[in-house]
C-alpha cells in the first residue's frame, strides 16, 4: 500500500516576482508504507525542499501530497501540526536540538503535546534512547555532546512518537565516516521496524545498499527516470 | 567567586523558588479552567495539559536571562504605583476616620470672614433645635513654638490632670532638641505654663504635631475664655436631618458656619489631588518603564528564539501552541512580579513607613509617621488590570508573528 503519493507537485519560490525560482517541477512519486527510499541529487537540486513539503513544513505552489490518502498540503495549521506530531519523525542535517536542555528533555518534546503520565513519558523516551543507542547520556546537556551523539539524540527524538514516516535530510553531512556507517546501520533498523523512510543525501556511502528499496535521483527540481 | 556573584546567585535562586511557588499555585487553577476549555476542543488534540505547561516553564527557566530584566522592571512599576496608592489610601482613611469620630455637623464661629470662638450661649441655642441630640464644645488650636518657628496642635483632653500632657513622638523629638525632656514651658502673655511630659504617642498623620492637655490648660495656652470653644460638634442621630439642621443653625446665627460631615469627607477625598504634579511624574516614570519593559520583552521574543520556535513547530507544535508557550511564560513572569511588588510595597509603606514618599505626601517636617495598613483589593485589582493585562496582550503579537513563520525558512 502506498503511504506517500505525490502528484504534479511544484514549488516555486518568490512566485510572480523577478527572483522567481522553480525549485520543484512536476514531481510524481510514490512511497510504500514500509519502503526505504534514498533521494539523491547534487546541492541545490531540491531535495530539502521536497522533504519539507512531505513534512508539511511549508506548502506547495501546485500539486498534491497525499499521506494515507489525505492531502496534507491543504490542511489548516492545527491539523498540519497534529499530522507532523503523529506521523513524521524528521532528522535534520544540523540536528536542530534545543541547547540548554538535556538529551532526555529534547527527546521528550514531541510527547509534551499529549496528556501522558510522567511514567509513560519516561518509558517512551527510554525506549527511543535505547533504540538510538544513547541511553547512557540521557541527563547530559545536548550542547556538550559530540556530533555523532547529537545525531543519535535527533534519531531518538524522531522515533519517540512512533511515527509511521521518517524523513532524514543529509543525515551524515556533519558526521565522520565511522558515525556515518553507524547511521546506515540505524537505517536498516528502521527498515526492520517497517517504517516508511525517505533519506535525502549526496553521500556516496548510501550507494548500493542491499536493504534500500528504491533510489530516486533528482536534478534541477525534476525526478530523473 | 566574587561576593556579588554569590549574591546574584542566591537572589536568582530565591526568585526561581518564588516563581515555582506561584507557578504551582497557578497550575492548579489553570488545570481546573483548562478542563472546561478543553471540552470545546474535544475533537482536537488536547494541547493544554500538565506536560505542556511544565515544558513551557522548563523553557522559561532555561531562558531566564531574557526574563530577569523584565521581571525587575515590572516589579518596579507595580511597586511605585501600589506604594503611592497604599500611602494615599491610608492617609485618606485616617482623615475620614477623624471626621467620623466628630459630630455630624461641625459649627465654627466667624467674624469679618475669619474663624473665631463659639460661646456657651450659641451652644445652648443649638441644643434647642429639634433633632439635635447633643452639642459638644471642643477646644483646640495652634501654639507657636517661636524658638523653632514650629506650630503645635493643642487638643483638649479632659482625662489629663492640670500638670501633665501627652505629646507625639514628632513633638517629643522637637522638644528634646531644645533640651526639654521632662517638661515644657508654654509662654503665654506674661507668664509661663509648665507641664510635665506624661506620655509619648506614636505619630500618625493626624497627630504628628499634636499636644494633648487638660481643657483648662488648653484654654490658657490658646488664650480663650471659660465660655469659649474652638468649634462645636453637633450630634444628629438621623442622617436625613443633617443638612436641614445645618441650615437651621446658619439661620439662627448668620455668623456661624455649619458644615455637614460628608462635605468635610469629600474635601479630604480631594485633599491629595492638588499634589498631582508629583504623582504625574511618578506615573510618567512608570509608563516609560512600561514601554522599556515591553520593548525588552518583545525583542527577547524576536531575538534568539526564532530557530527554537521553528524546531518546536517541526515537531508538531501548532501556532496556537507556540503562542500558548509564550503566554504561559510571560504570565508567570508578570504574576510573580506583580505579587513581589505588592509584597515589597506593603513592607515599604506599612513597615518602613514609606521613607521619601511620605515627604512628598506630608511635607519634609514630618519624621515619624505611622501609616495604618489599609489594603484595598479593588485598587490592587485595578493595578493588575492596568499592568499585567496590557503586558500579556502586547506579548501576544510578536509571539504570533514568530509562530506563523514558515517552518523550513526559520530553520535555515
Ligand atoms: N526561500 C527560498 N527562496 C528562493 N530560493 C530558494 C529558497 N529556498 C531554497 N531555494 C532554492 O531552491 C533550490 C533547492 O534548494 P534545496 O534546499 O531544496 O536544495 P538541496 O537539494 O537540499 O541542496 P543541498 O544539498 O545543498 O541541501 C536551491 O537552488 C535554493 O537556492
Ligand atoms: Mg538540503
Amino acid at each position: 500500500m502506498d503511504k506517500i503519493v505525490i502528484e504534479n507537485l511544484y514549488k516555486i519560490y518568490n512566485e510572480d516576482k523577478e527572483s522567481e525560482f522553480t525549485a520543484l517541477k512536476d514531481i510524481n512519486l510514490k512511497v510504500a508504507s514500509n519502503e526505504l527510499m534514498i533521494l539523491r541529487g547534487v546541492s541545490g537540486s531540491g531535495k530539502s525542499t521536497l522533504l519539507s513539503l512531505m513534512a508539511a513544513f511549508s506548502k506547495p505552489s501546485r500539486g498534491k501530497i497525499l499521506i494515507d490518502g489525505e492531502n496534507i498540503s491543504k490542511l489548516p495549521d492545527f491539523f498540519a501540526s497534529e499530522f507532523r506530531n503523529r506521523d513524521i519523525g524528521f532528522i535534520f542535517q544540523s540536528f536542530n536540538l534545543i541547547e540548554g536542555l538535556s538529551l532526555f528533555e529534547n527527546v521528550k518534546i514531541p510527547l509534551v503535546l499529549h496528556p501522558y503520565s510522567t511514567q509513560e513519558i519516561e518509558e517512551k523516551v527510554h525506549h527511543a534512547l535505547n533504540l538510538a543507542n544513547i541511553m547512557h547520556k540521557a541527563e547530559q546537556n545536548v550542547a556538550d555532546l559530540s556530533g555523532g551523539e547529537k545525531q543519535r539524540c535527533a534519531i531518538a527524538r524522531a522515533l519517540v512518537n512512533n511515527p509511521s514516516i521518517i524523513l532524514a535530510d543529509e543525515p551524515t553531512a556533519n558526521l565522520d565516516k565511522a558515525n556515518s556507517l553507524k547511521f546506515i546501520e540505524v537505517l536498516e533498523k528502521f527498515k526492520n521496524m517497517k517504517k516508511c523512510v525517505v533519506v535525502a543525501t549526496h553521500d556516496t556511502l548510501f550507494n548500493d545498499l542491499s536493504f534500500v528499496d528504491n533510489y530516486v535521483n533528482i536534478s534541477d527540481g525534476e525526478i530523473l527516470a | 567567586m566574587k561576593n556579588e556573584d554569590i549574591g546574584i546567585k542566591i537572589l536568582t535562586k530565591m526568585l526561581m523558588k518564588l516563581v515555582y511557588k506561584i507557578y504551582f499555585l497557578l497550575r492548579k487553577t489553570l488545570y481546573a479552567s483548562l478542563k472546561i476549555a478543553n471540552k470545546q476542543y474535544k475533537q482536537l488534540r488536547s494541547d493544554l495539559n500538565k506536560n505542556f505547561v511544565d515544558f513551557s516553564v522548563r523553557l522559561l527557566i532555561k531562558e531566564k536571562k531574557d526574563y530577569i530584566f523584565s521581571f525587575f522592571i515590572f516589579t518596579f512599576i507595580v511597586f511605585i504605583i501600589t506604594s503611592v496608592l497604599f500611602v494615599s489610601n491610608s492617609v485618606k482613611r485616617d482623615l475620614l476616620l477623624s471626621v467620623q469620630n466628630g459630630g455630624e455637623v461641625i459649627v465654627k464661629n466667624s467674624k469679618s470672614g475669619r474663624y473665631t470662638s463659639a460661646t456657651d450661649e450659641e451652644m445652648d441655642d443649638i441644643l434647642q433645635i429639634n433633632g439635635v441630640e447633643d452639642v459638644i464644645g471642643m477646644v483646640d488650636g495652634y501654639y507657636n513654638f517661636t524658638q523653632d518657628r514650629r506650630v503645635f496642635h493643642i487638643v483638649a483632653d479632659n482625662d489629663l490632670n492640670d500638670t501633665s500632657m501627652i505629646i507625639s513622638d514628632d513633638v517629643a523629638r522637637e522638644l528634646k532638641s531644645f533640651k526639654y525632656e521632662k517638661e515644657f514651658n508654654f509662654l503665654v502673655k506674661d507668664k509661663a505654663i509648665t507641664l510635665n511630659i506624661d506620655k509619648i504617642l506614636e505619630s500618625t498623620i493626624l497627630t504628628n504635631n499634636t499636644i494633648f492637655v487638660n481643657s483648662d490648660n488648653a484654654r490658657e495656652i490658646l488664650e480663650m475664655d471659660e465660655d469659649e470653644y474652638s468649634f462645636l460638634n453637633v450630634i444628629v442621630p438621623n442622617k436625613d436631618e443633617i443638612e436641614n439642621i445645618a441650615l437651621k443653625i446658619a439661620r439662627l446665627y448668620p455668623n456661624l458656619i455649619a458644615i455637614p460631615d460628608y462635605e468635610l469627607k469629600s474635601d479630604y477625598e480631594h485633599l491629595y489631588y492638588y499634589k498631582g504634579g508629583i504623582f504625574m511624574i511618578l506615573y510618567i516614570v512608570s509608563l516609560v518603564s512600561f514601554f522599556i519593559l515591553l520593548k525588552n520583552q518583545i525583542s527577547a521574543i524576536y531575538g534568539s528564539r526564532r530557530k527554537e520556535i521553528a524546531i518546536l513547530r517541526s515537531m508538531g507544535f501548532s501556532i496556537r501552541d507556540i503562542i500558548l508557550v509564550k503566554f504561559i511564560q510571560n504570565s508567570i513572569v508578570a504574576f510573580a512580579a506583580y505579587f513581589a511588588a505588592i509584597f515589597l510595597s506593603y513592607l515599604y509603606v506599612f513597615v518602613l513607613d514609606a521613607p521619601l514618599l511620605r515627604n512628598i505626601f506630608l511635607g519634609s517636617g514630618v519624621e515619624d509617621i505611622v501609616f495604618t495598613p489599609v489594603v484595598d483589593i479593588k485598587m490592587l485589582f485595578l493595578v493588575f488590570v492596568f499592568t499585567v493585562v496590557p503586558y500579556l496582550a502586547a506579548i501576544l503579537i510578536p509571539s504570533w508573528r514568530l509562530a506563523i513563520e514558515d517552518v523550513s525558512e526559520a530553520m535555515k
